[in-house]
């Protein structure tokens, strides 16, 4: 049950059975990228129901809006779009404000070289660890790539604060990792 | 040495694959939630705030407007000579018209005398009647002389003053219908605007105001928006 059906040979035959209401072919997608959006989000939520929930909205918008697919970029990543737009819109609906101050930007020139060498749990658990505010911030530009003029417009802050708060974001990983490592 | 962009470039790549796994039930949530018809909500609740428009905005506008006109007839009448002004003048606007048809249109001088040599003779008959009648006519006998008698006619001050009741009555009671039937519809049972029509002449040109109001006020609302 869990395999996908043999039926959606290509990508394009999958969106569009999922387009015309094929529950199958949206079961199918659901197993395809399901486990991996589903670690997006919990990039973005740390609460392991609340980010199951924000995945089920996810995916209900992904079929819902399959429509508006234009088959331009990556279909993975439009979905994984909107399941950082699902995510940001729960941190936002539990009340959480993003961070408004508009530091200057400081930036600590060379970060640790044990960062680079750190495990992938490591990562995971060093991300984690920051601030809701900027963890946000941390994900949606080193991870997700955004720039800082999308994020600001994502956030609706000004592009001074996503700079800053990146910063602050990078400083307090590097912090982390000495802590950790001492 | 190394920079931040080079530690997140390394921190993507790792993450870009990872995957967790997916808990049980949650296909079956998503399935139910894809199942499930949309909920027009949305739309009723404009449909209660347009019709909150037609209680408020056209009910209470429109209703003091006669009123107020009714009242002032209302005070003219009261004045001494009022039956006299209602009743007697009615045989006097027939004569003018009957004199006014059968002279010939050629002679507009005619028609003008005629209602000054009318009210003389009635005059003759009553005496009170006079001031009435004569400031009527004469004032505006070259424009449009029957309409404005017609109107002052059609208006009986003891009758008028229940009218005016009722319907202000009528279109309180209508505004309760309204709320009734958004609340019925809120509850999901169909709502018989039909019914709500039945009787209420007004309710059907009001909801044309209330159509012109709402599609305003949105566009109103856009330009506003689409300014800030």
């Amino acid at each position: 049950m869990n395999k996908r059906l043999p039926s959606f040979s290509s990508e394009t035959e999958l969106i569009v059975a999922c387009r015309n209401n094929n529950r199958h072919a949206q079961h199918a997608l659901f197993q395809q990228f399901a486990g991996k959006m589903l670690h997006v989000v919990k990039r973005y939520i740390t609460n392991t129901s609340e980010a199951e929930d924000t995945l089920m909205e996810g995916f209900v918008k992904v079929f819902k809006k399959l429509g508006q697919y234009q088959g331009g970029g990556s279909f993975e990543g439009w979905i994984r779009k909107i399941m950082v737009n699902e995510a940001l819109m729960s941190i936002r609906k539990n009340k959480d404000r993003f961070p408004v101050d508009i530091d200057v930007a400081f930036d600590i020139a060379h970060p640790d070289e044990t960062l680079m060498q750190l495990g992938l749990q490591e990562i995971e658990d060093l991300i984690a660890s920051l601030p809701k505010g900027y963890r946000t911030i941390f994900n949606l530009y080193a991870i997700e790539g955004y720039s800082h003029a999308e994020i600001a417009l994502l956030l609706d802050i000004s592009e001074g604060t996503s700079k800053s708060q990146l910063s602050r974001a990078r400083a307090q990983l590097q912090n982390q990792l000495t802590a950790l490592h001492r | 040495m190394k920079n931040w962009n080079s530690v997140e470039e390394k921190w993507r790549e790792q993450l870009q694959n990872k995957s967790d796994d997916i808990p049980e039930g949650l296909w079956s949530r998503i399935e139910e939630k894809l199942d499930k018809k949309p909920v027009r909500r949305f739309p009723i609740y404009w449909a209660a705030a347009a019709m909150l428009l037609i209680a408020f905005g056209i009910g209470w506008n429109y209703n003091p407007a006669p009123e107020e006109e009714i009242q002032v007839t209302k005070a003219e009448k009261s004045s001494a000579p009022v039956e006299m002004a209602v009743t007697e003048p009615s045989p006097l606007v027939l004569e003018v018209e009957n004199s006014s048809v059968p002279t010939l249109k050629t002679s507009p001088p005619e028609v003008v005398m005629a209602p000054a040599t009318n009210p003389e003779s009635n005059v003759i008959e009553q005496a009170p009647v006079e001031i009435v009648v004569a400031s009527t006519p004469i004032v505006e006998k070259k424009s449009e002389p029957e309409e404005v008698i017609f109107v002052r006619l059609d208006i009986d001050p003891i009758e008028e003053v229940k009218p005016a009741f009722t319907q202000q009555k009528r279109k309180k009671s209508l505004f309760g219908k309204i709320v009734g039937e958004i609340r019925q519809a809120l509850d999901g049972e169909p709502v018989n605007w039909q019914k709500l029509k039945e009787g209420n002449p007004a309710f059907e040109n009001n909801i044309h105001n209330v159509a012109n109001t709402y599609i305003k006020t949105e566009e109103n609302l856009k330009r506003t928006l689409q300014i800030q």
